[in-house]
């Protein structure tokens, strides 16, 4: 019996056993099953890690791609914006590379050096502008090339007759250069010099003739004391001479007044065709047969605020001006405008008259120019004038409110160009 | 006739010739239009003008004064003796040139002159 029992409990403990056996292996399975699912699992997790990671990797390709392709849409869009602001400048821009030869020219470059680009492309500047070479520009390039330091300087273009600055800028591999036409400006600020100087000039001028024109009085009028009082012809004589030089003199300090604008003026609005008509026959009259003078009058009325009297001894004395200018033949223009005719703004405009007078003869020497306006100043001999002529036109057209310009060139003629204010204004001197 | 916007210089003038038998004043303008308007209505012997009138200047006045009244001799008065206007008054018409301030018998004979000549015209 105990040993059945032993048996049967042996058994059952067995049985037992082997369940647990399994159990456990059921365990073991389940576990291999979950070991196997979570290896899968992790092989699946893995897996998909992968292919998150490449689907990372693909959306950051992707996202480099697009940021590349933005870029160069970007650097596209740049150059564009760019090449459009060079072409569209009012600067002239150009490019060099190091062997001299242009790689770039805007359209202000091909204005300004009357070259185009397709002509200068590739091509050496030195030998496209050979006038160029041993100049400061020359130097001044090759200084911002070797040195490869910006440079900035003025020259006077002699082919065009313009003064140009200009700014030169290393680059890689060759030169940036601007340069923009400032002749406009420059010349505008020698004006401003020039009427300064001429204004110190008949501040001294007034001073000195109203002084000499109290002397003056006093001379003539006891000239004409002892004319009265005088007993015999010669003594009479004696003192008509004193009064008749007295009378020269005041004519003189008359002129002097008049460039110092310290002239009584009676301005009214006139119309400058007007008062060229109503002279012409003078004019004519005043000049020889062998010049020829020419009227080109605006179709429309030139009104100007200026005293009538005072215009026409201006136009007078500017015409026997170009009269004198013209040794042989030649020809003398009039011409009226409501606008200016010069390539430059001026301060009245645009309420302003022009006239011009063009003559064809001798021109007035460049080192002469600056100085035609000073009173006793003259490219004449003393005997064919004081030198007051163009002193006193300066001095009316300055108290008048205008202005006047002055084009000449030595062998070909000169050009004056007046301008007067259209209207009575604050700005005419009294 | 006298035109000259200097009424001092105009009232010397007016008193030297009221006082000379053979002269009559008649009239005074005081800028180059009316001088044309005075010289066509009065038809005057003599016309002293300033060269400097205001209104269009002593060039201009002679101009009308020669076209309204041909027979009118224009005698220039001006107070400079510049060659320039001077030559231009005279292709203007004028047959005189003075400067004020010259002595009053050299005034007086180139009015007489003037007028006479005028007088010649007729």
């Amino acid at each position: 019996m105990a040993e059945r029992d032993r048996i049967r409990d042996q058994a059952a403990s067995d049985r037992d056993d082997t369940a647990k056996d399994r159990d456990r292996a059921a365990e073991l399975r389940d576990r291999g099953a979950e070991d196997r699912d979570s290896h899968a699992a992790d092989d699946r997790h893995d897996a998909a890690d992968d292919r998150l990671g490449a689907a990372h990797d693909r959306e950051d390709a992707a996202h480099d791609r697009a940021e590349a392709l933005q870029n160069r849409v970007d650097s596209a869009e740049a150059e564009r914006r760019a090449l459009e602001t060079l072409e569209a400048m009012s600067d002239a821009f150009f490019t060099l590379d190091e062997e001299w030869r242009f790689t770039y020219l805007n359209p202000q470059t091909e204005a300004i050096l009357q070259r185009s680009r397709a002509d200068l492309i590739g091509k050496n500047m030195w030998e496209e502008f050979p006038e160029g070479v041993g100049t400061r520009p020359d130097d001044e390039y090759r200084r911002a090339l070797r040195e490869q330091m910006p440079v900035r300087f003025e020259e006077h273009y002699e082919p065009l007759g313009r003064t140009l600055e200009i700014r030169v800028h290393p680059i890689p591999n060759g030169l940036a250069v601007y340069f923009s036409d400032v002749t406009t400006v420059r010349r505008q600020e020698e004006r401003l010099r020039e009427s300064q100087r001429l204004e110190a000039i008949g501040r001294v001028t007034a001073q000195v003739a109203h002084d000499f024109n109290n002397l003056l009085a006093a001379v003539r009028g006891f000239a004409e004391l002892g004319r009265a009082a005088a007993i015999d012809e010669k003594t009479t004589h004696f003192f008509n001479e004193i009064n008749n030089a007295g009378t020269r003199a005041a004519e003189l300090t008359s002129q002097l007044m008049a460039f110092a604008r310290k002239q009584e003026l009676s301005p009214a609005s006139i119309d400058l065709n007007g008062v060229i008509n109503s002279i012409y026959s003078v004019l004519r009259q005043l000049l020889p047969p062998r010049i020829a003078l020419q009227l080109s009058l605006s179709p429309s009325p030139v009104p100007v605020f200026a005293d009538g009297s005072q215009l026409e001894r201006v136009i007078i004395n500017l015409l026997v001006n170009s009269r004198d200018a013209i040794d042989d033949t030649g020809t003398i223009t009039l011409s009226t405008m409501a606008e200016s005719p010069l390539g430059v703004m001026h301060a009245i405009e645009p309420s302003a008259g022009w006239f011009q007078i063009t003559d064809t003869g001798s021109g007035i020497p460049a080192d002469a120019l600056p100085h035609i306006f000073e009173p006793f100043f003259s490219t004449k001999p003393p005997e064919q004038g004081t030198g007051l002529g163009l002193a006193t036109i300066y001095g009316i057209v300055s108290q008048s409110g205008g202005d006047i310009f002055v084009d000449s060139t030595p062998g070909l003629g000169t050009t004056m160009t007046i301008a007067l204010p259209a209207t009575a204004s604050l700005h005419q001197a009294g | 006739m006298i035109a000259d916007d200097d009424t001092s210089v105009g009232a010397a003038l007016v008193e030297l010739i009221h006082t000379q038998p053979g002269l009559a004043f008649a009239g005074f303008a005081f800028d180059t239009s009316s001088a044309i308007e005075l010289a066509e209505r009065e038809q005057p012997d003599v016309a002293i003008v300033d060269v400097h009138m205001p209104g269009g200047g002593g060039v201009t006045a002679t101009i009308g004064i020669k076209r309204s009244s041909p027979k009118t001799r224009v005698i220039a008065f001006s107070a400079e003796n510049d060659d320039i206007i001077k030559a231009a008054m005279v292709a203007a018409g004028a047959s005189d040139y003075l400067i004020k301030g010259t002595a009053i018998d050299m005034i007086l004979e180139t009015l007489r002159n003037a007028a006479h000549g005028a007088h010649d015209k007729q």
